[in-house]
């Protein structure tokens, strides 16, 4: 007995060690699913408080710049409204399923964000009790951000574009070739986008928008990037797209959180006939 | 002595608030992350127990993870900072410093001792963190790139840190001594 307690002693340490150890570890295995740490929840609340305060200071230092992103997306939605086409007869003003709103969009604030990592996350001051839910897409004025990961009462986090996970199925606005979205971690300006076979023709320039098809993230047509470049993959003949995204994440301030309201139908629906048409989930 | 573990744990604090809401907000590129926190770690005096040592690097990590959403990864590599440095000490620590229970810092250390020192245990935190971020066998040389980058940054944020803020006390006598 005076040994082991002699030995606990000595090499108590090692045994606390590998314990911290562990605990570290098993968390950062469970990070890929967010809503499963309990209390990250709780604590996300606590600096969810924090930020909030942080960020009210520090948005003072952003105003000019916020308010000309505002400006630009003023005139991008004004193009928009309907009194913008009214002269156009040739315009399409959709068909079957029109005129019911299929997305909602609830503002919210940035109140913390990361860019280095491998896998970056931003915090957003609404949560439970706005109605934002696990799930839904974040985009930014000037184009697409992030999708939300977990959700306290008054906070989410959410996993930016910039996270080597992300899932989002994208096309090119001009053809409509779909294709995958696949962060890299090097840049944070620049994505890269997969799965574009090489007969499609791709020019520097080129706007990728998202697809809205595999995922139930975002609408089609939002704005992901422009493309800067390519090289073709010798293994399959695909495309490597080098992609400049269109949200500035380095100043990330003002966003919205979009709802796809059929959400539930349509996943039911497709679970009931067990077919996979989602092989880009967002779970 | 009392005042002395106070004085510890506030500069530990204080180097966690001003790392998580100033310096990890310095976005230098994807390869420089710069963090000040092991700094507290790295100047724990020499005589405070392992189990102390153990506790102040995990719970460090983790007030970082909390707040930088980086679940369990800085936890992981200070934890590991703070065993390594226990047989680091065991190299570089000679019988009077122990007896006066020194922080091992730029100015008690003396210049050379003080950054291989600092060097060996960021390196190994900045290693930790970086394989376990990425997380991918096949991208070694972003690890390698990152994992030097931000060290060397790092090391030398500290020593400036020091020069700034820290004073040579008793310098002279030490460097009659050697």
């Amino acid at each position: 007995m005076r040994n082991l307690s002699f030995l606990l002693q000595k090499f108590g340490f090692i045994l606390l060690f590998l314990l911290l150890e562990g605990v570290a570890l098993f968390l950062i295995l469970q990070r890929t699913n967010f809503q499963k740490v309990a209390f990250l929840n709780s604590t996300s609340e606590f600096t969810g408080k924090i930020y909030s305060y942080y960020g009210g200071f520090r948005e003072y230092f952003y105003l000019k710049k916020e308010n000309e992103i505002l400006a630009e997306e003023n005139v991008r939605l004004y193009a928009l409204v309907e009194q913008s086409w009214r002269n156009f007869a040739a315009q399409p003003k959709g068909t079957d399923s029109s005129y019911k709103q299929v997305f909602t969009y609830t503002p919210c604030n940035v109140i913390n964000n990361s860019l280095s990592k491998t896998q970056n996350y931003f915090t957003i001051d609404a949560g439970s009790a706005q109605g934002i839910h696990p799930g839904m897409g974040i985009i930014s004025p000037s184009g697409i951000a992030g999708v939300v990961k977990g959700v306290s009462e008054n906070f989410s986090v959410c996993m930016s574009v910039l996270n080597t996970n992300f899932p989002v199925s994208i096309q090119t606005r001009k053809s409509k070739d779909a294709g995958t979205l696949a962060w890299d971690g090097k840049s944070s300006v620049f994505s890269k986008v997969v799965d574009i076979p090489n007969h499609v023709s791709i020019q520097p320039g080129d706007t990728i928008e998202t697809s809205g098809l595999k995922s139930r993230i975002f609408p089609e047509g939002l704005l992901v990037g422009f493309v800067t470049g390519y090289t073709i993959d010798p293994d399959d003949g695909s495309y490597l797209i080098l992609v400049r995204l269109s949200t500035s994440f380095t100043a990330l301030r003002q966003v919205y959180a979009i709802d796809y309201k059929y959400e539930a139908e349509q996943k039911n629906l497709e679970d009931s006939l067990a077919i996979d048409l989602a092989p880009v989930s967002h779970e | 002595m009392n005042n002395r573990n106070l004085l510890i744990a506030l500069r530990l604090l204080a180097l966690l608030v001003i790392d998580i809401f100033l310096v990890s907000r310095l976005e230098i590129g994807i390869y420089f992350v710069p963090h000040i926190y092991f700094l507290g770690l790295l100047l724990m005096p020499v005589r405070s127990s392992k189990v102390v040592m153990l506790l102040f690097g995990f719970f460090s990590g983790l007030v970082m993870d909390l707040f930088l959403n980086t679940v369990g990864l800085h936890a992981a590599a200070s934890t590991l900072l703070a065993f390594i440095r226990i047989f680091t000490l065991r190299f570089y620590l000679a019988p009077e410093d122990e007896d006066n229970n020194i922080s091992p810092g730029l100015y008690t250390f003396g210049n050379r001792k003080y950054l291989i020192y600092s060097s060996i245990l960021i390196l190994i935190h900045q290693l930790a963190f970086f394989s376990l971020e990425v997380f991918n066998p096949s991208s070694i040389l972003l690890i390698v790139k990152k994992t030097l980058a931000s060290s060397i940054l790092n090391i030398t944020l500290l020593v400036f840190i020091q020069m700034l803020f820290m004073k040579p006390a008793k310098k002279k006598n030490e460097r009659r001594k050697r």
